[in-house]
C-alpha cells in the first residue's frame, strides 16, 4: 500500500504547577504522565483539606487530537481559564514553568508513594524530579515515517527547547542554566535526544531488548525527548519545559508541526536531514540548557556558531511553505519574536535582577504571566 | 597484526581532605599548593574544583604489583602531609555530610573558568574518582578497545561503588558520584566510533566550533587521554581500600589485553548502544553489587555478581599472565562481602551518624598504608 502523508493532528498535554495564591509555595502539580491519564500530587501533610477540591481539577482537562493548531490553541486556553479560575476559587493559582523557583526537593511525599509504586524505588534522583513539561504530540500514521522523522528532527530539538526554557531556577537559587530541568531529568535512564535508528526493525530490537529484560514494560517508558508512542501512531516530543505563556505555545506547537511536515515531506520525496553523530547534537542541546535564546548554537552543516536569533530566522524561512499550507504563517512567525526577546526563563530572571532576587514576586510573576489569555 | 599493547598503568585518585573533629571538609588546597601545579618532597599535587580536593597521580609502572607499591606511596605522602596540618584524608567519591554549597571554589583560572561556563552544574561537582590509565599507543587499536570496554564499564562501577551518601542525606544509590558527573556535556559512556579518524573529526568539530578548547574537556568514562598514549578509564568511584583500587586497575589492565587476544584470533565483541549499555550502568549505580544487569546478548536478567564472575573468568588466561591473580582474588572478596558503599551504609546503619561513616572512611583509607614517615614535612 503507497504511503500516505501524515495527518499531523496535534495533542498538547500540559504540567500545571499548583502554587498557594498567599503563600506562594508550591502544594502539587497535574500530570498526565505516564498513561494518559490526569493526575494531580500534592503534598496531603500541607494540603488534605483541599483534597477533594484539587482532585476535581481533573474533570477540567481535555486530552484529544486536533486537526489543526488553531483549534488546539482555542482548546488549551479554555483549559488554562478553566483550570484558572477552579484554583482561585480554591485559594491556589497555577504557576507554570519547568520548576518552581523556590521549591523544596523534599516535599511531596504522596508522589513519592506513588513513584514507589511505579518503579519500586525512591533514590535522590527520583526525589529531585520536581519538574514540569509541556509534551507535544503530532500525528504520523506510519511508523516507517516516523522513525524517519525521530531521527531527523533531533538535529532541532535544542533550538525547540531554547524556545521553551522556563526553568533558570532550583530551590531558591539561581543556576546560571536557562533549562535545569533539563539537568535534573537527564539523571534517569532513556531521556535526551534519543539514539539514531536506522530501520523500525532497529528500534523494535532495541524495545525488545529492554522489555525481555524487564527495564521497561512498554515504548511508553521511553523518555526520550522525542519518541514514538507505544502503539506507533505518533511522535511524543518532550523536550520542552512547561511553557508559561499561551503565545509562546501557540507558537512552538506551530512550529513542531511543521519540522514534522517537513520532514515527512523529505521523506516521501527520497530525502532525509543528513544524520549527525549525537555527540555533535549534544553539544547544542547543553548550549540551550546553558544559554538559551541568547546563545549561539553550532550549525553543523557550516561548522560555525550561529546567534539563536539569526538560526531562528533561517530556520522560518525554510518552514514558511509548509507554515502557508498548515494556515499557521503567523504562528510560526512568533517564533523569531521569542527570539529577539527571550523565553520565560529569561523574562524570569530579569524580574528577579530588577526585584532584588524577590522569589514571592517571581511566583506571582509566573502566574500572572500563565494566566494570559492572549493566544 | 596489530601489536601488543604496552599495558602500562597508571592511576590517578582523587582524595577529600577533613578536619577529624568536625569530619566537615576542609578547604585546603591552597594550603598544600602556591602555584598552579606545585611540587613537594617529589610529588607533584594536582588541585580540583573546590578546594578540599586534591588529586595525585602514581608513574607509569608496568604491574600491578609496582601499582600497588606506588599508591602505597602515594597514600602515605598525604596522610602524612595532612597530618603535619592536623588534618585527614579520606578516599570516597562522595563526603557523607559536608554540602557542596558551603565549599570554596579553587582560585584557580581553569577552575574559575569551569563554574563560569557550567554553573551550578559545576558548583555540585562535589565528587571524587579514580582515573585508571592502561598504555595502548596503536590509536586505532585503543578506540577499538574503548569501543569493546564500554560493556564492562557497568561492572567496574558496581565493584567499586563508594558515593552512597550526599550532604548528609543517604541518597538510595550506591553510587551517586556517578549520577553528578553525568550531569556534565561530553561526559557518560562515549559513542561507538568506527575509527580514530572519526573519533578526530569529531573532536576537531568540538574545538574548531569553540566547544572546547582541547579533548581535555571530553570527560566520558572512559576516553582516550589527551597526551599520553593511554585509555582513561573514568567510570569507577574511588576505593577507599587502595588494595580494592589496584585490583580494579590490575583488571582493567588485563581486559585490554584480552581485547587484543580476541583480534589476534579475528575475533571482537559485540557492541551494543549506549541506551542499552547505561541501562546496565543505572542499575550498577543505584544497587551496586545487589542488583541484576542485563545480559545483552541474551536479553536475560542476571544478578551483578555472577555478571562480573563471568567477566573475571573470562579473563582467567590474561590473569595469569600478567601475575594478577591475588589481585583478582581482592576482587572475589569484593563480590563475597560488599563494595564501599555497603560497608559505609551498614556503619550507618549501626550508628545512625554520618561522621561515624567519616570515621570509619578515614581508618579504611588509610588500611594498608605504612605507618613509617620517611618525609621530613614542611
Amino acid at each position: 500500500m503507497p504511503l500516505s502523508p501524515p495527518s499531523l493532528q496535534l495533542r498538547v498535554s500540559e504540567e500545571y504547577p499548583i502554587v498557594d495564591a498567599e503563600s506562594r509555595a508550591l502544594l502539587g502539580y497535574i500530570n498526565q504522565f505516564p498513561d494518559r491519564v490526569p493526575l494531580v500530587f500534592y503534598d496531603e501533610k500541607i494540603e488534605r483539606e483541599r483534597e477533594p477540591a484539587l482532585a476535581g481539577i481533573v474533570d477540567l482537562l481535555e486530552h484529544k487530537f486536533h486537526p489543526n493548531v488553531h483549534d488546539l490553541v482555542e482548546s488549551v486556553k479554555q483549559q488554562r481559564a478553566q483550570v484558572a479560575g477552579f484554583l482561585r476559587e480554591h485559594g491556589c493559582r497555577m504557576a507554570i514553568a519547568g520548576t518552581h523557583p523556590d521549591s523544596q526537593p523534599k516535599q511531596l511525599n504522596r508522589l513519592f508513594t506513588w513513584y514507589t509504586e511505579l518503579v519500586g524505588q525512591v533514590d535522590i534522583v527520583t526525589r529531585r524530579l520536581q519538574i514540569y513539561s509541556t509534551t507535544i504530540d503530532v500525528k504520523i500514521e506510519s511508523p516507517a515515517v516516523a522513525i524517519n522523522v525521530m531521527n531527523g528532527c533531533r538535529y532541532l530539538l535544542p533550538h525547540i527547547l531554547c524556545l521553551s526554557s522556563s526553568s533558570p531556577f532550583w530551590d531558591g537559587e539561581d543556576t546560571g542554566l536557562k533549562s535545569y530541568r533539563q539537568v535534573l531529568r537527564s539523571s534517569l535512564q532513556r531521556t535526551d535526544l534519543p539514539p539514531y535508528f536506522a530501520s523500525m526493525g532497529e528500534y523494535q530490537d532495541y524495545l525488545d531488548t529492554l522489555v525481555d529484560s524487564h527495564c521497561i514494560k512498554s515504548a511508553a517508558d521511553l523518555r526520550w525527548d522525542v519518541r514514538l508512542n507505544k502503539s506507533q501512531t505518533y511522535l511524543v516530543f518532550s523536550i520542552c519545559d512547561a511553557i508559561t505563556r499561551l503565545y509562546d505555545l501557540t507558537a512552538i506547537a506551530a512550529l513542531i508541526q511543521c519540522i514534522v511536515a517537513w520532514l515527512s515531506d523529505l521523506y516521501m520525496r527520497n530525502m532525509q536531514f543528513l544524520t549527525y553523530n549525537r555527540v555533535l547534537l549534544m553539544e547544542n542541546k547543553w548550549r540551550a540548557q546553558r544559554y538559551g535564546t541568547e546563545g549561539r548554537l553550532i550549525d553543523f552543516g557550516k561548522e560555525i556558531e550561529v546567534p539563536f536569533v539569526r538560526l531562528m530566522w533561517e530556520l522560518t524561512q525554510l518552514m514558511q511553505p509548509y507554515a502557508d499550507r498548515l494556515g499557521t504563517a503567523d504562528l510560526v512567525e512568533r517564533i523569531n519574536h521569542i527570539a529577539e526577546h527571550g523565553s520565560s526563563a529569561d523574562r524570569q530572571r530579569a524580574y528577579w535582577k530588577e526585584n532584588d532576587g524577590d522569589m514571592t514576586g517571581l511566583v506571582d510573576f509566573i502566574a500572572d504571566a500563565s494566566e494570559e489569555d492572549q493566544a | 597484526m596489530t601489536k601488543r599493547p604496552e599495558l602500562t598503568i597508571g592511576v590517578e585518585e582523587e582524595y577529600q581532605v577533613v578536619d577529624p573533629e568536625t569530619r566537615e571538609l576542609q578547604s585546603i588546597i591552597t594550603h598544600f599548593r602556591e602555584q598552579n601545579q606545585v611540587e613537594i618532597y617529589g610529588r607533584t599535587i594536582a588541585s580540583e574544583l573546590h578546594q578540599s580536593m586534591v588529586e595525585l597521580g602514581t608513574k607509569v609502572c608496568h604491574t600491578a604489583d609496582e601499582i600497588l607499591e606506588e599508591l602505597r606511596a602515594q597514600r602515605k605522602y598525604i596522610r602524612d602531609l595532612a597530618d603535619s596540618r592536623g588534618l585527614k584524608v579520606v578516599a570516597a567519591s562522595t563526603h557523607p555530610l559536608s554540602s557542596w554549597e558551603t565549599q570554596d571554589i579553587s582560585p584557580y583560572q581553569r577552575y574559575q573558568e569551569l563554574t563560569q561556563e557550567y554553573q551550578i552544574v559545576a558548583r555540585r561537582m562535589l565528587i571524587w574518582g579514580m582515573h585508571v590509565h592502561i598504555g595502548i599507543s596503536d590509536k586505532e587499536f585503543l578506540i577499538d578497545v574503548m569501543n569493546i570496554t564500554r560493556y564492562f564499564l557497568p561492572h567496574i562501577l558496581a565493584l567499586t561503588c563508594s558515593s552512597p551518601f550526599w550532604s548528609g542525606d543517604t541518597t538510595g544509590m550506591k553510587s551517586y558520584r556517578i549520577s553528578i558527573a553525568d550531569d556534565f556535556p561530553r561526559s557518560g559512556i562515549p559513542a561507538v566510533f568506527s575509527s580514530y579518524q572519526e573519533y578526530l573529526a569529531v573532536a576537531q568539530t568540538l574545538i574548531r566550533t569553540n566547544c572546547i578548547e582541547d579533548t581535555s574537556k571530553i570527560w566520558w568514562n572512559v576516553r582516550p587521554h589527551h597526551t599520553y598514549p593511554t585509555l582513561e578509564f573514568r567510570i569507577s568511584d574511588i576505593c577507599p581500600r587502595l588494595v580494592e583500587g589496584v585490583a580494579v586497575a590490575a583488571l582493567l589492565q588485563a581486559l585490554v589485553l584480552w581485547v587484543w587476544k580476541l583480534r589476534s584470533r579475528n575475533l571482537t565483541f559485540r557492541l551494543y548502544s549506549n541506551d542499552l549499555i547505561n541501562e546496565n550502568k543505572w542499575r550498577a549505580a543505584r544497587h551496586g553489587l545487589d542488583g541484576l544487569f542485563v545480559n545483552l546478548g541474551t536479553h536475560e536478567e542476571v544478578p551483578i555478581r555472577t555478571a562480573i564472575r563471568e567477566m573475571l573468568g573470562m579473563l582467567t588466561d590474561e590473569a595469569v599472565e600478567l601475575q594478577i591473580g591475588h589481585h583478582m582474588e581482592v576482587l572475589h572478596r569484593i563480590l563475597e562481602n560488599g563494595c564501599s558503599a555497603d560497608r559505609q551504609l551498614k556503619v550507618f546503619e549501626e550508628t545512625g551518624d554520618y561522621r561515624q561513616v567519616v570515621d570509619h572512611l578515614i581508618q579504611e583509607t588509610e588500611t594498608d598504608v605504612p605507618m613509617d614517615r620517611p618525609y621530613p614535612m614542611p
